[in-house]
């Protein structure tokens, strides 16, 4: 039992090499099935969690009354469809291609200024031969993520106040004051720069652990033919780590509608919705979503319909530029 | 070895799925439910016999109570009044909250979803109209009639009149704000803000606390003049209270004006108040960062000295002069209170009456009747004292007719607000003061604040008995957080004051202000015999 | 750790610790603001004056939240949920990122549409408190367990990895006669350390700092977790003005909870999430080589 291995195990179903007691179908599931045995448990979860739910997706195309029927459950269902009032309600209004606009544009903005970052902070900090100090500073770069936005947002607002240091520093370096906070050209900035401060250290994480993964002897192999520390990067570490940053940046390109609302939301003011009012701040601002489901669920399938095209198509472009895709 | 290991496996699976949905009833309060439903049904078996001697829901043995209240920071039943009001009750209660955050929205889901709360306590007035257009409410009338004596007697017919529908079905017992007097009261006390001065810059500048708009400008101008440093701060809110009241405006949105009813951002004065406002950023007197203010940081330019002025309330005294000390000011707090026109005209103090907020019960209690019963025991008279302030000479006192907490005993009142029934004393408003004297500086600028009262015209303002109707539910919010922004807007820009009114109002106008308005406008006309 | 071999300390060397070290210190500075607030002095701190350093240093806030009820109450309940949440976040995810590391494996891209499905697309608010309340879960510590319990974000991440591993190795275990379990349990798990411990951490902060599960499924508060509490308490001093610039609740208003307080809340609520990293770090610098494990 089991002593035929996976691979070649496979192979032996493509040719047709299969014994005459069994169909090939099952030949290859008694040799796998304890492969399909390891899926059940989260595809059990993911459909009592994750998929059952989704029958709420209607409630964007429903007027919906949560006591139309005897149970809310029964309501989605007893409720009136609508077609598309809800999505008209929201995108029809003058101030929505403001937002959605400006999503999109903060949402460009970080992911081309800070998906590169953390990247080479890993590498760069890897090159450094101090455990010591390698173990120092990803502890210190990734305190941030553990404030809150209201909290960063504060911190923020201070330093960047008309009497906060980086404006005293600006006079006294004989340059005008700038209205960080109150400027709609300067705001988006200031929004990715904050962003950056407090996530690059969380993000680069995931390329810590994949550096950590990479094959040494390669290493030590191309110091052996003389090969310095940026060909080293350049033909070790950076092809070793293509895999993770392909998979994380069709992952950050679908999650483009999500320009940051905590952050945005902690940091704005009225004087530069112009700029920085997103989908996410306009809808809570306008209470759109307010005691309406349908409407927020609305809004909701829009976010996820934009996110599963850009994942498909980048996806996609992916496989065709490298090779590598999701699956 | 592969079978016995894919068996266990699968043994594990199986444990897990039903393992977890099986382990959670054991942990869940669902299994408390079960027994309290069955002691719930029993109880409502035997109210529907004829009528005894005695009544059983007042004799027999109590339930636990489910309540359902709105967001508080603390754990009720981590608060002392708890216990006080078990004891007083004699029913154990087990509090629920909502969260501060989608608080509607989990109400509405948990109430349709069938969770039993036998009370919800203290909703607001939107949220009780949102089960009440449901259906989702019981209809209180007979449980009031049979059990609610001090609820009846504690509550204003006004109040009671507006959760009344048209078939004399109560849907909801009103609670009427603490802290503001009855029409007819003395009104001392009702004054708990201003725009606070440091009393050593005054000095300095040889003023006096201003009175009125032209005076308030006059100081802010010397001490801009004087430091180059902005005068006042303020957080970022578009409209200041403050300083409308120069304006003939003030804590209402709504106004009387010929006989109509008129939002403020139509009022006759709104441009000058806008205009004002702008002067004062333009000029550098008011913070050019106060948009991006929070609260604090507006309290820290203030307290730190940088500005002379700024709005204070009198609870957040002490923490400002703790901040002066650090900060190396030997200064006070001087307080402006409401500013007049001019210094012919006294300012107006408008005084909110209304529904602070709302307890109903939701068609899903099993003990109606027992809550009911609850809440009327904390409705009485002596009762309420007790709770709300304890035994008089233990943890307060009364000096020339004024309510003062005793410490350390008064500690234990807090929250004990949150566990208060209807208020049925007369004198609730000068129990509340009680709150405002914790500490020697607190009673000192409440005072302080409160000392020009005479001299003030006062009247009394009805808005809030509106906000249940549906088309000001549906915009306010909206239209209110759009005027704040666009005034903010319209002072940092520096635009035509004329101009931005307009722009504001054509907006106002396009999104749901002209129904909003509508329907204010014909709720003032049907009611306004009714405020005296 | 990439070059194991001794260099002498170039100019690369020089420039690549200073830029990091200053990007480091940056980092820090908040980070160290908010510390400096909380074991200030409520004067102080009210007035501004606290930058990086306590003034009037006390430790008597700290002192005061740790024995809050509330607080120690939201601490255990965070605690818990993070503990087993993340070990059965774990078991779901790697018991399912294996099989579809198999490109071989049949109707691995079906599954894995599925898994990018739900991943983008979520039901919303409404079915997923009604899926808890049918299922009596709300009010309960799995109502704060099941939603984080699986991610597909860190199912790809470790996925991806287990794609990585040169397939030489697990068919040299198979030849040895391990089922395809084993070989996971045997060979591909200790093979990704490094991975493992990044989907650890990301789970694990993932629960500790989850609050939007206590406002739509709790109303308990002895079910409240931690960060819905340090949520609540800075979110209170902002919302207490409404836009009118009324004051919606005076009694509410007045026992705001002061500044210091609030630092030292979110101080002591975020050190002990803190600490996982440190605890996994080891996987991550030591690297594994693979090398050695080749035959």
């Amino acid at each position: 039992m089991g002593k035929t291995i996976y691979g070649s195990d496979i192979k032996q179903i493509e040719q047709g090499v299969v014994s005459k007691k069994s169909s090939p179908f099952m030949r290859y599931f008694k040799k796998n099935y304890d492969m399909y045995l390891l899926l059940i448990p989260t595809l059990v979860f993911i459909i009592i969690f994750n998929i059952i739910p989704m029958y709420g997706i209607t409630l964007a195309f429903k007027d919906y009354n949560m006591f139309a029927a005897e149970t809310p459950w029964k309501s989605i269902s007893a409720s009136e469809w609508v077609g598309f009032k809800h999505f008209k309600n929201v995108f029809g209004r003058s101030d929505f291609k403001n937002a959605l606009a400006n999503t999109l544009i903060i949402s460009a903005y970080k992911i081309l200024f800070l998906f590169p970052l953390p990247i080479i902070f890993a590498i760069f900090l890897n090159e450094v031969n101090s455990i010591k100090f390698q173990k120092g500073l990803q502890l210190i770069v990734y305190l941030p993520h553990f404030l809150s936005w209201a909290v960063v947002a504060g911190i923020f607002v201070a330093l960047l106040s008309s009497t906060g240091v980086v404006n005293m520093m600006l006079a006294k370096l004989g340059f005008e004051k700038v209205k960080f906070m109150m400027d709609n050209s300067v705001f988006r900035k200031v929004l990715v720069f904050s962003e950056g401060w407090k996530e690059i250290g969380w993000s680069s994480i995931i390329y810590f652990a994949a550096i950590a993964g990479l094959d040494q002897e390669c290493y030590e192999a191309a110091h052996i033919d003389g090969a310095n520390r940026f060909q080293q990067i350049w033909y070790i570490t950076i092809p070793g780590l293509m895999p993770t940053i392909i998979l994380m940046l069709i992952l950050r390109v679908g999650s483009i509608m999500d320009a940051g609302f905590s952050q945005i939301f902690a940091m704005y003011n009225p004087t530069v919705y112009e700029s920085a009012d997103i989908i996410g701040t306009y809808v809570y601002r306008m209470g759109l979503g307010k005691m309406d489901f349908s409407m927020g669920t609305a809004v909701g399938l829009f976010n996820s319909l934009i996110g599963l095209i850009l994942v498909l198509s980048s996806n996609k472009l992916a496989k065709k530029a490298t090779g590598k895709s999701i699956w | 070895m592969k079978r016995v290991l894919s068996i266990l496996l699968a043994i594990m699976i199986i444990f897990t799925v039903v393992g977890c949905s099986g382990g959670e009833k054991a942990d869940s309060p669902q299994t408390d439910t079960t027994v309290t439903e069955k002691e719930g049904k029993e109880s409502d078996d035997k109210s529907d016999e004829p009528e005894g001697e005695e009544d059983p829901i007042l004799s027999d043995e109590k339930p636990e109570l489910k309540i359902l209240t709105y967001y508080t920071g603390f754990n009720m039943e981590e608060q002392p009044s708890y216990e006080v009001v078990e004891e007083m009750t004699g029913y154990k209660v087990k509090w629920f909250n909502l969260p501060q955050e989608n608080a509607d929205e989990k109400l509405l889901l948990e109430i349709a979803g069938g969770t039993s709360y036998d009370l919800l306590m203290r909703m607001s007035t939107n949220q009780t109209n949102q089960l009440y257009v449901q259906n989702a409410l019981v209809d209180l009338k007979p449980y009031l009639d049979k059990y609610g004596e001090n609820i009846y007697e504690g509550i204003s017919d006004m109040s009671l009149e507006a959760l009344t529908d048209e078939d004399g079905m109560i849907y909801a017992i009103p609670h009427e704000p603490f802290d503001e007097p009855q029409p007819g009261d003395n009104p001392y006390g009702v004054l708990k803000g201003g725009i606070g001065f440091n009393s050593t810059y005054l000095e300095e500048l040889g003023k006096d606390i201003p009175k009125n708009l032209d005076e308030f400008y006059d100081v802010l101008k010397a001490y801009t003049d004087k430091t180059g440093k902005p005068a006042f701060t303020q957080s970022a809110v578009g409209w200041n209270n403050h300083i409308l009241a120069a304006f003939g405006m003030g804590d209402p949105s709504w106004y009387e004006i010929d006989g109509e009813y008129v939002h403020r951002i139509k009022h006759p004065k709104a441009v000058e108040y806008l205009a004002f406002m702008q002067k004062l950023y333009k000029e550098g007197l008011l913070d050019n960062d106060f948009p991006v203010n929070t609260a604090e940081t507006a309290k820290e330019k203030f307290a730190n000295g940088t500005v002379i002025a700024y709005p204070v309330m009198f609870w957040s005294i002490d923490s400002i002069y703790n901040a002066f000390e650090a900060a190396g000011l030997d200064a006070k707090v001087k307080v402006a209170t409401y500013l007049a026109p001019d210094a012919e005209t006294d300012p107006v103090v408008y005084i909110r009456q209304g529904i602070l907020n709302t307890t109903c019960i939701p068609k899903t209690a099993e003990n109606p009747e027992h809550a009911i019963n609850w809440f009327n025991t904390i409705s009485d008279k002596d009762n309420f004292e007790k709770i709300y302030l304890g035994e008089e000479g233990d943890s307060y006192e009364i000096k020339d007719g004024s309510y003062y907490p005793i410490f350390p005993a008064f500690d234990d009142f807090t929250n004990s607000d949150k566990f208060t029934g209807v208020a049925p004393a007369s004198n609730v408003f000068q129990m509340w003061q009680a709150r405002a004297r914790k500490t020697d500086a607190m009673a000192e600028i409440y005072d302080q604040m409160n000392s020009r009262i005479d001299e003030y015209k006062t009247e009394y303002y009805y808005e809030n008995y509106a906000a249940s109707l549906e088309a000001v539910q549906k915009n306010k919010m909206a239209l209110d957080t759009m005027v704040n922004d666009s005034l903010i807007q319209a002072i940092v820009d520096g635009v035509d004051p004329q101009k931005a009114i307009d722009d504001i109002i054509e907006e106002w106008d396009k999104t749901g202000g002209l129904e909003y308005e509508e329907a204010m406008k014909n709720w003032y006309k049907e009611n306004k015999d009714k405020f005296n | 750790m990439a070059t194991k071999q001794k260099h002498k300390i170039s100019v690369f060397t020089i420039i690549n610790v200073f830029i990091l070290s200053l990007f480091g210190v940056i980092t820090l500075l908040p980070v160290l603001h908010v510390v400096a607030k909380a074991f200030s002095g409520e004067g102080p701190v009210v007035a501004g004056l606290v930058t990086f350093w306590p003034k009037q240093f006390q430790t008597d806030t700290i002192k005061y939240v740790l024995k809050k009820p509330e607080f120690l109450s939201s601490f255990k309940v965070s605690l818990f949920v993070t503990i087993v949440g993340t070990a059965i976040a774990m078991f779901l995810t790697v018991t399912v990122a294996y099989p579809l590391s198999k490109p071989e494996l049949k109707g691995r891209k079906f599954f894995l549409y599925i898994f990018v499905f739900i991943m983008l697309f979520n039901a919303g608010m409404v079915p997923n408190y009604l899926l808890y309340r049918s299922l009596n879960l709300t009010n309960t510590i799995w109502a704060l367990i099941f939603p984080g319990a699986f991610s597909v974000f860190n199912m790809l991440v470790v996925k991806n990895y287990f794609e990585s591993l040169p397939e030489t190795v697990e068919e040299a275990a198979r030849i040895d006669g391990a089922s395809n379990m084993q070989t996971l349990y045997k060979v591909v798990i200790p093979m990704s350390l490094p991975v493992l411990a990044t989907v650890t951490l990301f789970y694990a902060v993932g629960f500790w700092n989850n609050y939007m599960s206590g406002v739509l499924y709790i109303t308990d508060p002895s079910l409240k977790p931690l960060q819905q509490y340090l949520y609540d308490l800075i979110n209170e001093a902002l919302e207490t003005i409404d836009a009118t610039g009324n004051i919606a609740d005076i009694d509410s208003a007045m026992n705001l909870t002061g500044e210091s307080v609030r630092a030292a809340t979110i101080v002591v609520s975020t050190v002990p999430i803190l600490l996982v990293y440190p605890s996994l770090q080891k996987y991550f610098v030591k690297g594994i080589t693979i090398g050695s494990v080749k035959g």
